[in-house]
């Protein structure tokens, strides 16, 4: 009888510190946004939606890259992804009331 | 013993078919991984929904008194959010590369990894520490009004899951001292389960800091 040897996914630098990047260029978009200069040209709940898309967007690069749900079972993956999408859905309509 | 059994019209009949069967199902493996164990993804997606409440209790909170929550977020300090989202997004960098490290066996590296994320993580606290006493110092307590009350309740209760994971960092470098040139597989699952923790640790911050310092 064979046994498989458990194999752990080994990421690189590269993947890891562009993922690092595109989270902390998302954090400066998102601070432009969240100045009160950037509100006069939209509306105030237009950039509030934003703000939240773009942190729903890097909580999602975190559990991808740093968390590696990309090697992740499908029920861990659709357990975030839930979490996104309510979360995320229940807070806009609250900002939109 | 290892039972192998070779191909009978292959070319190659030195290669065992369960070896290559191994080797086509291999990318399916890694797909279906669970990093760690499903206990901590349990405790953490629990811990998620906990702050899932809050964040809704938040928005519900600000849809009934929207002035008291726009004067709040005016009296926040934005560049100490920022400075601290740099802090936890960097000790995540660190935390995601050091595991990465253990995991090929560069005991050095990963030490010194994780305590770059240590030091992130201590200089969160402490700048939450001044952030803080600035508000206090202001006359901004938890009894101002309900945007305060709530920004140092969740910010609080963050901050108390911040100096967990500092603990299970320094758990993790005392354990990464003691790997002798390959890690067993025990130590592998209780590097991802504290690197998870601390992940899910900067997760919720992000949704903290997108509340409390950026909408309006």
């Amino acid at each position: 009888m064979t046994t498989t040897p458990v194999r752990n996914p080994v990421t690189s630098v590269r993947y890891i510190a562009g993922a690092w990047l595109v989270v902390t260029a998302l954090t400066l978009l998102s601070w432009s946004f969240g100045t009160d200069h950037a509100l006069g040209a939209l509306g105030v709940k237009a950039i509030d939606t934003a703000i939240l898309l773009v942190t729903f967007g890097k909580m999602f690069v975190i559990a991808h890259a740093f968390m590696e749900q990309r090697h992740a079972a499908p029920w861990l993956r659709l357990s975030f992804a839930s979490w996104y999408v309510l979360v995320c859905a229940a807070l806009t309509a609250l900002y939109w009331m | 013993m290892a039972e192998t059994t070779l191909a009978p019209d292959s070319r190659n009949t030195a290669q065992p078919i369960a070896e290559r069967n191994d080797r086509r199902r291999e990318p399916q493996a890694l797909k279906r991984r669970v990093p760690g164990e499903a206990g901590i993804w349990a405790f953490i997606l629990t811990d998620m929904s906990v702050f899932a409440i809050y964040f809704i209790v938040f928005a519900y909170s600000r849809w009934q008194q929207p002035q008291v929550f726009l004067d709040g977020r005016h009296l926040t300090s934005l560049p100490a959010g920022v400075l601290n989202t740099f802090f936890m997004l960097t000790a995540s960098l660190f935390v995601a590369l050091a595991v990465q490290s253990i995991r090929q066996g560069r005991r050095a590296t990963s030490q010194l990894l994780l305590l770059g994320a240590g030091l992130c993580g201590t200089g969160f606290v402490i700048n939450k520490y001044f952030e803080w006493g600035a508000k206090v110092a202001a006359g901004h307590t938890p009894l101002s009004d309900n945007f305060f009350q709530l920004y140092f309740i969740l910010t609080g209760i963050h901050l108390v899951h911040v100096l967990v994971a500092l603990v299970v960092l320094a758990y993790l470098w005392r354990m990464a001292r003691r790997i002798r040139h390959v890690p067993t597989a025990n130590q592998i699952r209780f590097i991802e389960n504290g690197a998870s923790y601390w992940h899910m640790v900067d997760l919720i911050w992000l949704g903290l800091f997108a509340l409390f310092y950026l909408t309006s």
